[in-house]
């Protein structure tokens, strides 16, 4: 099957996280374009193109977001109810990937329409395993909308 | 003759007067001008006899009112005691009096008065009422007179009848008296409602106490039904008709219950319903507080007849006979002749000298009628006067003669009687004048006389008999028919008292009843005397007096008496009906058996002196002050100790007042007591009761504060003086005095339940609140409805309360806190945990090449240390969530959630070739994911720690109990479940720790795990109200035991967190 250059934005504002889940993307040769923001401000910025954001070249649209919960500033869920609630935005997968485990979190970002929840397992190879299976689901199993629109 | 005429008119004038007379002083005015004319005496005079003594009246007769004023001045001056005095004595003996000369008399004591006016002569009698005397009459005569028995007897007679007139006037004086004192009594009664019912139940009469007690007006209730006085219910179930019923069948009726006033608001009484009955004993009606004395004294009185005997004159037959010889001439007299004629027997007659013996007025006639004899040759009989020849005194004579005749028809001779029947005649002469008088008198008197003759049967009746008997004059009567006309009550003892009278011989006297053809009854006062004639013929003679009516106002005196004796003997009260002088007139039974006194002991004497006073000087001088105030016309109230028999003493509420009549004057003091000593008594205990009382108590009678205890005192900061009288609302804060804002009950006079615990604020007199608690208890009494508040002060209790309240809220918060701490900790403890495992690994895998052995050593005990820590998180995690994120209870089928553990242990199981046999486990109320969890903690412990060389073997039991017997579960159904194993066991003194978080009784090394796995079950299993705890021994196995509800309580899952 022949790979789309797909562009993964991940929004997460722990540095280390970030450069764990970097990492477990670059492992399983994912991402051949990895775009970063450190919280949700930053997140909807880039989706409209705004500020520093604003070349379309240099922040290409993302073909998947991994979103993080817990962010200063607007946190995940504010971010998904943006994105889910913006009928240009809505079609752009977006996983959540967080420590958390919480009941809540989970039935509320279903509710406000995330693709998948996903909790970071707690070493990195269980990350990696995680990251490769997500790749998989995501960029050769699921059919994803026609990328013009 | 004349005299005789005269008598009559005298007797028929003060008969008269007597029957005519409104007052005895109308009677006596007549009498004595009547017998002033009769006699020709100059001076009559009246004394009354009152209080004791006679006492001159201004009733006099005075022929010459210049000439005897200083003699009845004297009169008037002069009082004459008992047997002093020609009036003094007629009152004391009760007999007529004569005084021949005044001047030799020397208890005649206005001798020198007498003197003076001329007076020489001096005559009294009494006027009796039964044998009292009611007064004395008395004449006086210009010249000495000798005792004129007969015409004192006539004076008797008219004192009888003048003491009719003030008998009738007494009777009608006591019943009017005796009237009035019942009615003023009855009407100033206060605290008894009394009244009479007519027959049918209807009011008839009223009192100021009913007024008191009932509300209602005399005008107002009159002539309505007595029911109105009852309460709905026991109208409807025919109380009233019942009251009647037993009061007539039993005479009276008692009861206490419930009465209805008019403003409808209900009274607690106690009533005595008593029949009032006439003489046949038919009920005509009813009366309260009475009761009924059906003894019936017989009537005492005795009538004071005069004694209207009648002399009979007894005829003795002077019968002379004489024979005379026509042809020669010769007249021959008897013995008897002469003596008749005043001659000496035998001294010889002559028909000249016989003429001239004849009355001159008579002679001729006489001589006509021998003649006419003579010539007709027939007989004669005839009636002719003499004059007696010795003494010249004229004679009656009955004079008869026969004639002889020859044979030609010619008189040869005639013989004859001669009867003297002067007396004879006078006496018949004088019979039918007194006859004639009698029948007047007994007309005018309603007096009747009879004759019988017992021989003959023959019974004679005056007119006025057959007028009282109801019977036409003449018509034929007889002494069985008598007898058939009396009461059938009074037959047996009439005949009795005759027949004693015949055997006897004495005069007789009796009461009797007369039943008249048309049903009424006169009583008849009767009097006879028995007389036996020469032959042996037995003769009675009597009079009957109609006293009916007298004794029918005696009657009704005696009822009225009766009545009013009922009333004031049968009231609980005790009654003092004292002279305006303080002297006890009466006191009633109550009060003399109170003390063990009979009348004699305390009648007559002033009351203060009387035993129920004796025990203590103050209360006498005290009550002799009362007295005289209440003679003042005031009324006096106060509460005093009396001394009753044994010397008990009894608090009375005591009152005297006193009772007018018609002219204003004091006439009557009635004192009353009513015996308060156990009400005394009875509110001293109560007082002690309040006074005692740890709560403030407050008690309320329409909203108006009654009574209140020294804790009220202290809890208000109020004199007692400054709160009882006033409105409640004084100790409540002002925000509750409008009447929405009261708290229910405590000022309405309606509460009817008690009511308990309620909080409010009171206020203090200073204005300051404080927090109480009220208890309100209503109590219906029959001055309305009271009702007493125990107050509490509750600040202390309320500040406790809050500062309790405070400090658990805080502690809530604080365990919140910790709660939440220990999940964010755990939550925040994790990230860089997970972070420091994912580098290692990083580092692990990037770095192989570059790593050696003794490197990748460090990095294996590290990613180990981080591990086993994140497995403490996560226990501790699971530990706080216990608590944070329980789950609602709901029915959770328990052999279910075994299985599912089973399943999940599989592994386990299979590696150590464990056996684990689950019995059938019930469904509780719990939370499902704790029910695992708590399971599987059990469970995997169980299985955990196997003794070496032993195959692990784990049974479950689970059974149903009634009750918990280790406490917090209570009463309710509890579910019991074992887990028993057969591994290493513990020591039971570390039976709490093991329930400890982080505790452990083993070596890492030996047996992995955090230490919090029977934490977390204890957690949970107190989440669910119950108890788990083990039996061990070192190397014998464990038994764990987890008591769980089988139902929730629904305050229990509410628990915070």
């Amino acid at each position: 099957m022949e790979r789309e250059p797909i562009c993964i934005l991940l929004a997460d504002d722990d540095p280390d996280d970030r450069m764990l889940t970097e990492r477990a993307l670059k492992r399983n040769r994912l991402a051949n374009s990895i775009k970063i923001v450190e919280d949700g401000e930053q997140l909807m910025d880039y989706l409209h193109r705004r500020g520093a954001y604003a070349d379309p070249e240099k922040s290409p649209r993302p073909g998947l977001i991994l979103l993080d919960l817990n962010m200063p500033r607007k946190d995940g869920r504010e971010a998904l109810e943006e994105i889910k609630s913006d009928p240009s935005l809505r079609r752009i997968p977006v996983v959540i990937l967080t420590t958390s485990e919480a009941e809540q979190d989970i039935l509320r970002s279903y509710d406000l329409g995330v693709n998948a929840f996903v909790t970071k397992p707690v070493t990195f190879d269980g990350l990696a395993n995680a990251i490769m299976r997500l790749g998989e689901f995501w960029f050769e199993i699921v059919k994803l909308p026609p990328k013009a629109l | 003759m004349l005299e005789d005429q005269r008598l009559v008119q005298l007797l028929l004038a003060v008969a008269t007067a007597a029957n005519e007379a409104d007052k005895p002083e109308q009677a006596f005015d007549v009498a004595i001008d009547r017998i002033c004319a009769f006699t020709e005496w100059p001076v009559g005079h009246v004394y009354r006899v009152e209080e004791g003594r006679p006492v001159s009246t201004q009733i006099w007769h005075l022929a010459d009112p210049e000439r005897f004023r200083a003699f009845q001045e004297a009169t008037d001056a002069i009082p004459m005691g008992r047997g002093s005095g020609l009036p003094g004595r007629v009152y004391a003996t009760g007999r007529p009096a004569w005084i021949a000369d005044l001047g030799r008399d020397a208890q005649f004591m206005r001798a020198k008065h007498a003197r003076a006016a001329g007076l020489q002569a001096g005559m009294a009698f009494p006027v009796l009422v039964g044998r009292r005397v009611a007064a004395v009459l008395e004449f006086f005569a210009v010249e000495p007179v000798p005792p004129d028995e007969g015409l004192l007897q006539v004076m008797s007679n008219i004192g009888g009848q003048l003491g009719r007139v003030v008998e009738r006037e007494q009777a009608r004086e006591a019943l009017r008296a005796s009237e009035e004192r019942i009615r003023t009594f009855v009407e100033v009664v206060q605290d008894y409602a009394i009244f009479m019912l007519d027959a049918e139940g209807h009011v008839a009469t009223w009192n100021a106490g009913g007024e008191r007690i009932k509300g209602y007006r005399e005008e107002e209730i009159v002539g309505r039904h007595f029911s109105t006085f009852y309460p709905s219910e026991d109208v409807a179930s025919g109380k009233p008709a019942r009251v009647l019923k037993i009061a007539t069948d039993e005479g009276h009726y008692e009861d206490e219950g419930w009465r209805v006033r008019k403003d409808g608001t209900r009274f607690w009484a106690n009533a005595i319903v008593t029949a009032l009955r006439d003489a046949e004993g038919r009920v005509q009606g009813f009366t309260k507080v009475t009761r009924d004395l059906t003894e019936r004294r017989r009537a005492e009185e005795t009538l004071r007849e005069s004694e209207a005997r009648l002399a009979r004159a007894q005829e003795i037959a002077h019968l002379g006979s004489w024979e005379w010889d026509v042809a020669t001439g010769e007249l021959r007299w008897s013995d008897e002749m002469y003596r008749i004629y005043g001659l000496t027997p035998g001294e010889g007659i002559t028909y000249e000298r016989y003429m001239a013996l004849q009355h001159p007025a008579d002679r001729e006639r006489t001589q006509k009628v021998v003649e006419e004899a003579l010539r007709e040759g027939r007989p004669y009989r005839f009636y002719h006067r003499i004059l007696r020849a010795d003494d010249g005194a004229e004679r009656i004579l009955l004079g008869e003669g026969e004639v002889m005749l020859d044979g030609t028809g010619r008189v040869v001779k005639m013989f004859g009687t001669g009867h003297d029947v002067t007396e004879q005649k006078l006496a018949e002469e004088e019979l039918r004048e007194r006859e004639r008088l009698l029948r007047r008198a007994q007309e005018i008197a309603h007096f009747g006389s009879w004759e019988w003759n017992s021989a003959t049967g023959e019974l004679t009746w005056s007119d006025e008999l057959y007028r009282i008997y109801g019977l036409e004059p003449g018509a034929e009567t007889s002494y069985a028919l008598y007898l058939s006309r009396l009461h059938p009550d009074d037959r047996a003892f009439v005949e009795e008292t005759v027949a004693q009278a015949i055997r006897s011989q004495e005069p007789f006297i009796f009461q009797e009843r007369v039943v008249r053809p048309d049903g009424s009854v006169r009583v008849l006062n009767s009097a006879g005397e028995v007389m036996a004639d020469a032959d042996g013929t037995i003769w009675l003679f009597g009079v009957c007096h109609d006293v009916t009516e007298s004794v029918q106002a005696a009657e009704e005196l005696r009822e009225s008496e009766r009545r009013f004796r009922g009333i004031f003997h049968s009231m609980f009260q005790l009654v003092g009906l004292l002279a305006p002088d303080g002297t006890l007139i009466e006191a009633n039974e109550a009060s003399l058996d109170f003390a063990g006194l009979t009348p004699e002991d305390v009648i007559g004497r002033p009351y203060w002196e009387c035993p129920w006073w004796d025990h203590d000087p103050t209360v006498r001088e005290q009550l002799r002050e009362a007295v005289a105030r209440a003679a003042d016309g005031a009324f006096v109230r106060y509460e005093v100790v009396i001394r009753g028999r044994d010397d008990r003493r009894a608090t009375i509420d005591f009152s005297v007042k006193s009772i007018r009549d018609d002219d204003g004057e004091v006439e009557l003091i009635i004192a009353e007591g009513r015996d308060i000593t156990e009400r005394k008594e009875a509110e001293e205990r109560f007082r002690l009761l309040l006074e005692s009382a740890p709560d403030a108590m407050v008690i309320v009678r329409g909203a108006q504060i009654e009574l209140v205890n020294a804790q009220a005192e202290k809890v208000f900061g109020y004199g007692r003086e400054e709160m009882v009288g006033q409105p409640v609302e004084m100790l409540l804060p002002e925000r509750y005095r409008a009447p929405s804002q009261r708290p229910n009950g405590f000022t309405t006079p309606y509460l009817t339940e008690k009511e308990e615990g309620l909080e409010l604020y009171c206020r203090r007199r200073d204005g300051t609140e404080f927090p109480v608690e009220i208890s309100l208890s209503p109590l219906q009494t029959h001055q309305g409805l009271l009702v007493s508040a125990a107050i509490r002060d509750i600040t202390t209790r309320k500040q406790a309360e809050q500062a309790e309240a405070r400090y658990r809220a805080a502690l809530e918060s604080r365990n919140r806190e910790l709660q939440d701490f220990a999940y964010v900790a755990s939550h925040d403890l994790q990230e860089p945990l997970r972070k420091i495992r994912a580098f290692s690994d990083l580092l692990g895998d990037e770095y192989a090449e570059r790593l050696d052995d003794q490197a990748r050593h460090y990095l294996k005990r590290m990613d180990d240390a981080a591990a086993r820590m994140s497995d403490l998180i996560a226990d501790l995690l699971a530990f706080s969530r216990v608590t944070t994120k329980g789950r609602p209870f709901e029915p959770v089928d328990l052999s279910h959630v075994a299985e599912g553990v089973l399943a999940d242990l599989e592994i386990a199981i299979r590696e150590g070739g464990a056996s684990v046999e689950v019995e059938p486990l019930p469904t509780i109320e719990a939370d499902p994911m704790q029910m695992r969890q708590l399971l599987q903690n059990l469970f995997a412990n169980a299985l955990k720690f196997s003794r070496e060389g032993e195959t692990p073997r784990v049974r479950v039991a689970a059974r149903r109990e009634p009750r918990n017997e280790f406490g917090p579960i209570g009463v309710r159904e509890v579910c019991r479940i074992t887990v028993q194993d057969n591994g290493i066991g513990f020591d039971e003194k570390y039976l709490d720790r093991i329930f400890t978080p982080f505790q452990r009784l083993h070596n890492r090394d030996a047996y992995k795990g955090t230490g919090m796995g029977l934490a977390i079950c204890r957690r949970i299993v107190e989440r669910h109200g119950g108890t788990i705890t083990a039996r061990s021994r070192p190397g014998e196995g464990s038994t764990f035991v987890v008591v769980l509800p089988v139902r929730q309580e629904p305050a229990i899952e509410n628990e915070p967190g």
